[in-house]
């Protein structure tokens, strides 16, 4: 596996769920690869099982049939390779900003003082220094989000999953987080697999957007986006970005109202 | 406050003779004559003896029963029926059993405060530890939390809220048994000074006594909510 060889290889995967004794298929045969380095985005109607396909990743859920590899190895569980940042942030409301970044390296089971170290250094990386005894109650919506970033971060994982992560922000608010983690992302490059259902944001920040059809998901449509790298904030006025949000949408639209 | 206390003092005044209301100054003499003997506060060691106990009892074997029976389904389960029979039951019929199995010692007296107040704690916690959020549990699984480090990191703490509830209410419940069970039947400590109280008509002393036994629920109510405020600083 070279430096732009396959991280993340999802081979025909299915998963049901029951609902009041109905058995549901969320997702259906569903296959695609993702390289090192890549950044995918995951968008589909409600329902698609983006959310569920996520939880296979992190290996919080089994598939029920097909295989996920991740770096070559089988899922079998979570593991230190992938961090997963979610969508209501998930912080622990009486840990501090640093108890709950260092939280990950804790659970490894390092050492206080290099867990507090590392921890501040996710911290200001995500622009949060200075807040490190503050209580996740004490912070706006975009900032435990921030929280919850360098809690992914501080474990420096191959993988970065991200479960609608901007889902739960205001708009203003989603648009700098997004700024900040395309920055970041450009400066650290890593694997990232986020789920969203906003169609702007899928483009701005992926190098392929993964169309998923409504349940059963599988793959409906990958688009890979024609936007140069770097970016920043000024590709979002572009004629270019404008066609390729375009371009997603029209397939979606298809998707969403059938 | 001030008006009760007049109101109080008037109405005594009026009933004068009749045994039924001592006025205000009355009960406030008779309570300051208590607190200089003795024998009042050798009552009330022995009264107090049980609620603490008691109530240690309680703290030692209900938060690790409520975190079992929130955390493991089968044990939650397994105590349902027990902690609904103590809760829905009046608990008073029971002092006569302890007697009879504990004779009229401190056993007795402590068991009864055990039966008024573990059952809430217990309910209190194992809602609690049931009730962790989901998205805090994939949290910690998903950054590979042991089954033992999600119980401590995750649930232990999540539970504080529920715990500290639980303990409010089970220390409330804790003195009503303590004075159920000498009232009813084991006549010592401050039960036995209001019962003895009662029987010779003496009703200023009679009130500065129930005034002391609401004292210590007031007190023991006050310091439950400020130990829950300590606890639950994050929320």
């Amino acid at each position: 596996m070279g430096m732009n060889g396959t991280v993340i290889e999802v081979s025909e995967v299915s998963r049901h769920f029951r609902i009041a004794g109905h058995e549901l298929t969320a997702l259906f045969g569903l296959s695609f690869a993702v390289r090192r380095g890549e950044f995918v985005s995951i968008i589909g109607p409600s329902g698609c099982g983006k959310t569920t396909l996520l939880r296979m990743l992190a290996g919080l859920i089994e598939p029920h049939g097909g295989q996920i590899r991740v770096g070559g190895r089988p899922v079998r569980g979570p593991g230190r390779d992938r961090a997963v940042v979610f969508q209501d942030f998930a912080l622990l409301p009486w840990e501090t900003v640093l108890g709950n970044v260092a939280f990950p390296l804790e659970i490894q089971g390092l050492p206080r003082g290099e867990r507090e170290e590392r921890a501040r250094r996710a911290i200001a990386l995500v622009g949060l220094a200075g807040f490190e005894a503050s209580y996740p109650y004490q912070l706006s919506g975009g900032m435990q989000q921030r929280v919850g970033l360098a809690r992914a971060l501080v474990v420096d994982p191959e993988t970065l999953l991200m479960d609608e992560p901007f889902g739960a922000l205001d708009a203003q608010t989603r648009h700098l987080l997004q700024d900040e983690v395309l920055a970041l992302w450009q400066a650290h490059p890593k694997t990232v697999v986020m789920v969203t259902h906003d169609m702007e944001e899928a483009v701005y920040l992926s190098d392929r957007v993964l169309i998923l059809t409504a349940r059963p998901g599988r793959l409906a449509r990958e688009v890979a986006v024609p936007l140069p790298r770097p970016r920043d904030e000024s590709v979002r006025r572009s004629a270019a970005f404008a066609e390729a949000v375009e371009d997603v949408w029209s397939s979606l639209r298809t998707l969403v109202a059938a | 406050m001030a008006v009760l206390l007049l109101t109080w003092e008037w109405a005594g005044r009026r009933a004068a003779g009749t045994l039924t209301l001592p006025p205000a100054s009355a009960v406030a003499v008779a309570l300051a004559a208590q607190l200089v003997d003795g024998r009042f506060w050798s009552a009330m060691a022995v009264t107090l003896q049980a609620l603490v106990v008691g109530f240690a009892l309680i703290v030692a074997v209900g938060i690790p029963a409520g975190l079992a029976a929130g955390h493991v389904p089968a044990v939650g389960r397994a105590l349902n029926p027990y902690l609904q029979f103590l809760l829905a039951v009046p608990a008073s019929p029971l002092v006569p059993l302890f007697v009879i199995a504990f004779g009229i010692g401190l056993a007795a007296r402590v068991a009864t405060v055990v039966v008024f107040g573990i059952a809430v704690l217990v309910v209190n916690t194992a809602a609690a530890a049931r009730q962790t959020p989901t998205r805090l549990i994939d949290m910690a699984r998903a950054f590979g939390a042991s089954r033992r480090q999600l119980f401590v990191r995750v649930v232990l703490p999540a539970s504080v809220p529920g715990i500290a509830a639980g303990l409010r209410l089970a220390s409330a419940r804790a003195v009503v048994g303590m004075v159920v069970s000498e009232l009813i039947i084991i006549s010592v400590g401050l039960g036995r000074l209001i019962s003895t109280y009662s029987a010779t008509f003496d009703v200023a002393n009679l009130y500065a006594i129930v005034v002391v036994v609401l004292a210590i629920g007031v007190g023991v109510a006050r310091s439950m909510t400020w130990l829950e405020r300590r606890l639950v600083r994050w929320a």
